[in-house]
């Protein structure tokens, strides 16, 4: 087993817990940490892309339950190409902030390595239900990034933009359940296993399921409502939905 | 059973969507919590209902889904209620400060009118 894998989960999730205790009054420092850790995801990212590019696909067993019981992270191209991906972002976007945008913005820092933590879960995760936990890690931090100085406008456009996204994840849930109910596992490959064997009254069933899931991945990556989103709002985090659109 | 379960839900869902479509901010709030509620009834349902089986394994019965209730939807709903109840929180305390800011409980924040 790979441990390097779970560290791009682990180690965003401690510098962020870290920049929290460092408290909002020493900027620098903040602001040197953040960097730091963006750097330090970057060079894990590298790594994770030469591991997977040999081919082969490294899976973490969180806990070391077995693979149908527990949760696990998977390793392979794709998602070791969107961790880089993510991680080369993540730092180009703190490079940026530090021109001043984030003093706009209390706990900017610490929001911004974990909605890192989220992306890199998201990528990182072989379970559907997992997959949506993390959705929900980087999107709080969204709502922490977006509302930050709670200008009137902002709180308008905020609260339209997480009811929005509230009602997005009651749709994740519901097309989780469903395929749960029908297939009976929420593990990625399972799936794609269990799916091929659906007999003819349960197909209906999935494939409402995974249309219902394309719908949600399009409302978090902003696409829906087509042509309705608030350009105000969007164009405020400009790089936290960037982020997001690589879904 | 069924019955009830599936009437309540969409008993739920219902009134949830309806009062999601309100102009009203605070409105708008519970018909998040109700859909959220339904959500996790229905997670719930996913894993079939089985009254009076235990979802914990005991040495004396096999340990099959015949007689006992499915664990794992009753783990996600735990996380879903969490994770909800939190969304929800943070909305009110947008509801609220939106409220106080803009002197409007309207979702668009302007003074067209509330219906009562």
């Amino acid at each position: 087993m790979n441990h390097w894998v779970v560290l791009a989960v682990v180690l965003p999730l401690l510098s962020g817990s870290l920049l929290i205790l460092l408290g909002e009054r020493n900027i620098v420092w903040q602001r040197a940490l953040n960097l730091l850790s963006c750097a330090a995801l970057l060079a894990l990212s590298v790594h994770l892309l030469i591991l997977a590019d040999s081919g082969e696909i490294s899976v973490y067993l969180l806990g070391n339950w077995l693979p149908n019981i527990g949760i696990s992270l998977v390793l392979d191209r794709l998602s070791a190409l969107m961790v880089g991906l993510t991680a080369l972002l993540g730092l180009v976007g703190a490079l940026f902030s530090c021109g001043g945008s984030d003093l706009r913005a209390r706990w900017f820092h610490a929001l911004w390595q974990f909605q890192l933590m989220g992306l890199c879960g998201a990528f990182l995760t072989a379970d559907l239900f997992n997959l949506f936990v993390f959705f929900e890690v980087l999107l709080i931090s969204s709502y922490g990034l977006l509302l930050h100085g709670a200008h009137k406008t902002q709180l308008k456009r905020g609260f339209h933009y997480v009811t929005f996204n509230l009602v997005g994840s009651c749709l994740f849930l519901i097309a989780v359940a469903t395929l749960y109910g029908m297939l009976g596992t929420l593990s990625m490959a399972d799936l794609a296993y269990r799916i091929a064997g659906t007999t003819d009254a349960d197909a209906p069933f999935v494939k409402a399921a995974g249309l219902l899931l394309l719908v949600v991945f399009a409302i978090k990556a902003a696409l829906l409502p087509l042509m309705g989103n608030d350009p105000t709002a969007v164009e405020r985090v400009f790089l936290i939905i960037a982020a997001q659109k690589e879904y | 059973m069924s019955l009830l379960f599936a009437l309540a839900l969409g008993v739920l869902t219902s009134t949830g969507v309806w009062l999601l479509l309100r102009p009203r901010t605070f409105d708008v709030l519970l018909g998040v919590t109700l859909l959220a509620y339904a959500v996790n009834v229905y997670i719930f349902a996913m894993g079939r209902l089985t009254p009076g089986a235990p979802p914990i394994i005991s040495k004396d019965t096999a340990a099959t889904l015949l007689t006992h209730a499915d664990p794992l939807p009753q783990a996600l709903v735990l996380t879903a209620i969490v994770i909800s109840f939190a969304m929800t929180a943070l909305l009110a305390v947008i509801a609220i400060r939106s409220a106080h800011a803009n002197n409007s409980e309207h979702v668009d924040a302007d003074d067209s009118e509330l219906p009562r």
